[in-house]
């Protein structure tokens, strides 16, 4: 279990993050796609944060929901307040490669893989939380 | 020197110009960020987005973080 | 990651090995673009055991330069959890794709 652990917001530090987060997910989770799938949402989740956000620093949470046989995670930053679940982009998979917009596909994707994500604004920080039952 | 940031003081300025993509905006931010560690000197801050073509979600997210670690009354 | 060229006579293999991550997805788009010429090109995905959502913008935007100078590009024989998200996303729908390098280089000879 991973309790606000605190890292720097930076870039060098992204893969030790998703290292301890991977090494979480393999907890619970054995089947190689949806390890893969879990580290893929939470790369581009944190790598929004530290890319955009402005926060020195990055409070990453994660546990398992014995009840809901559900992996939890919180991303907690001390950025810009910014919900990034709000007005996503609309990404169409259909689309031609032309027609194809470069942005929007981060969110798509975790929003695509994680049974639910919520996020709230608590004491000036951004706390956006991602769930994912065992499969 | 600096890109964006023009001027720091009691009235800084701030010049949005050309293209601010996502790949730009972390460039932006830094600069924002330096203006933010002297926030006692800023009681007012004008950003100037005459030149402005182009401005990603990124972009406007360094603008709105700005606005927040300055304080409610800049 | 590392960007290798494994052919370039009339067909261009490139292939990427390791992780394409936030981190260098960048430079390693910046990397194959520059590799771009007239040839028909073959991107080896053989050894690429990550893609990540940044890898993914830049498998794109390589696609999308390809296309622009009217190169022919094909993606081979990417791993299972790579395919995975390509699929997901309907990325398997936007590019070529191909399950083994043998079949790229089939299709690029015929040109």
């Amino acid at each position: 279990m991973l309790q606000s652990k605190e890292f720097p917001a930076k870039r060098e530090i992204l893969s030790q993050m998703l290292t301890e987060i991977g090494d979480e997910v393999e907890k619970y989770f054995t089947d190689e796609k949806w390890i893969n799938r879990l580290k893929v949402c939470a790369e581009e989740i944190l790598a929004n944060i530290i890319n955009y956000s402005g926060s020195e620093k990055v409070y990453v949470s994660c546990d398992f929901l014995e009840d809901e046989q559900t992996l939890r995670f919180e991303f907690v930053d001390e950025g810009a307040l910014y919900n990034p679940l709000e007005k996503a982009p609309e990404v169409d998979i259909e689309a031609e490669l032309d027609e194809r917009p470069i942005g929007g596909l981060g969110i798509f994707l975790y929003t695509t893989i994680m049974d639910k994500l919520e996020y709230h604004c608590d004491d000036g920080r951004n706390h956006l939380l991602a769930y994912k039952k065992l499969v | 020197m600096a890109n964006y940031v023009m001027e720091v003081g009691e009235v800084s300025k701030v010049k949005l110009h050309g293209h601010i993509d996502a790949s730009i905006a972390p460039a932006l931010m830094e600069e924002l960020k330096t203006l933010i560690a002297q926030k006692d000197k800023v009681k007012k801050l004008v950003f100037y987005a005459d030149k402005l073509e182009y401005i990603a979600s990124a972009g406007i997210r360094s603008v709105v973080f700005a606005k927040q670690k300055l304080g409610g009354k800049v | 990651m590392t960007v290798t060229i494994e052919r370039d006579d009339d067909l261009k293999i490139i292939a990427l090995v390791g992780e394409l991550k936030a981190t260098n997805a960048d430079s390693v788009r910046d990397e194959v673009i520059s590799l771009i010429d007239k040839k028909p090109m073959i991107i080896s995905m053989e050894k690429c055991i990550y893609v990540s959502s940044a890898g993914l913008r830049a498998l794109l935007m390589i696609a999308k330069t390809a296309k622009m100078r009217k190169v022919e590009i094909v993606y081979a024989a990417a791993t299972k959890e790579v395919t995975d998200v390509l699929e997901m996303t309907g990325f398997i729908r936007m590019i070529k794709c191909v399950a083994t390098v043998a079949e790229a280089e089939k299709l690029g000879i015929r040109k």
